[in-house]
């Protein structure tokens, strides 16, 4: 696999994570405005990850591409504990490395 | 309070209580949550009772169909999306600086059916999580991984080598260890018989 590829998926995946995080904190936001422009950018996040995913399903199976959407949840973990102060657990972690093991296997495949 | 949910949590863990005490919790668990205190109302709103939940379940409402519906949704819109896209991959990018961004897909009738299949998706799993449990609802979700893999084999005729269904289950053990509940209360019955 290309790194260019690789770079592509995590782009797919983290303005997804991106989007859905702006998207929580839009939900919490205080004042109409402030609430609009995030949920503007959150929508644009997730619009840039259709975009790329689709690029990406013009040169790649499916079968492939589709195990690297669990790397999403890592994101997610990583920016919700960052972001939004959310707590990470010890299992939390051992997922983690259970998924990037399988993950690593599929990018290999 | 604290009390009634506690006990409440014990009886569906599985400790010996009597049935007796556990239609007393049930009850007592009811009463709290129809008419919680002021200081309590925040927290009863996202307690799983049947009061808090009540929904037509059956049929097509049933959470499990619904499960199975909206992972059916999320598979068929992967595979139409791979459809639009196996079509589109040859034709000329609309700009060529961005042809790693697959906007020439949208010429594809396959990617303007998958979108409606996405929304639907979205609208099912609104209704499954407003009737089961986030951690049960992501548990029972997770079934799209071997769904998607099986679709990509027997519709798309993708190969799927050994070593990538061993990295697939690989995600699917991480995933089910991420929404296993964790604590009694986490396991406490949404549907009493």
């Amino acid at each position: 696999m290309k790194i260019v590829t690789l770079l592509l998926i995590l782009l797919a995946h983290s303005s997804n994570v991106a989007g859905q995080i702006v998207m929580k904190t839009a939900l919490l936001a205080t004042g109409r405005a402030n609430r609009f422009i995030r949920f503007v950018i959150a929508i644009g996040g997730m619009t840039l990850s259709f975009f790329v995913m689709l690029g990406l399903l013009q040169h790649f199976d499916l079968s492939f591409l589709y195990p690297f959407q669990a790397s999403g949840l890592i994101l997610m973990a990583i920016g919700s504990r960052v972001f939004l102060g959310e707590k990470l657990g010890g299992r939390n972690l051992v997922a983690m490395a259970i998924i990037v093991a399988g993950v690593a296997l599929v990018s290999t495949s | 309070m604290n009390k009634v949910m506690l006990a409440a949590g014990r009886a569906a863990s599985g400790s010996p209580l009597a049935d007796a005490d556990q239609e007393n919790c049930a009850e007592r668990v009811n009463a709290v949550v129809s008419n919680p205190a002021p200081h309590e109302r925040s927290r009863v709103a996202d307690f799983p009772t049947e009061s808090n939940l009540a929904m037509d379940r059956t049929g097509l409402f049933h959470p499990y169909v619904l499960v199975l519906l909206c992972e059916s949704l999320v598979t068929a819109s992967e595979v139409l999306l791979k459809l639009g896209a196996r079509e589109t991959a040859n034709l000329p990018p609309f700009l060529p600086a961005l042809q790693w961004i697959g906007a020439s897909g949208l010429q594809s009738k396959w990617v303007w059916l998958a979108i409606p299949c996405m929304i639907a998706s979205f609208v099912a799993w609104l209704w499954v999580i407003r009737a089961l449990p986030l951690n049960v609802a992501s548990m029972l979700a997770s079934v799209v991984h071997i769904m998607v893999p099986l679709s990509c084999l027997l519709i798309l005729g993708e190969h799927i080598s050994a070593r990538r269904w061993c990295g697939i289950a690989l995600v699917l053990a991480g995933l089910v260890l991420v929404a296993a509940p964790r604590t009694a209360t986490e396991r406490l019955p949404v549907f009493p018989s």
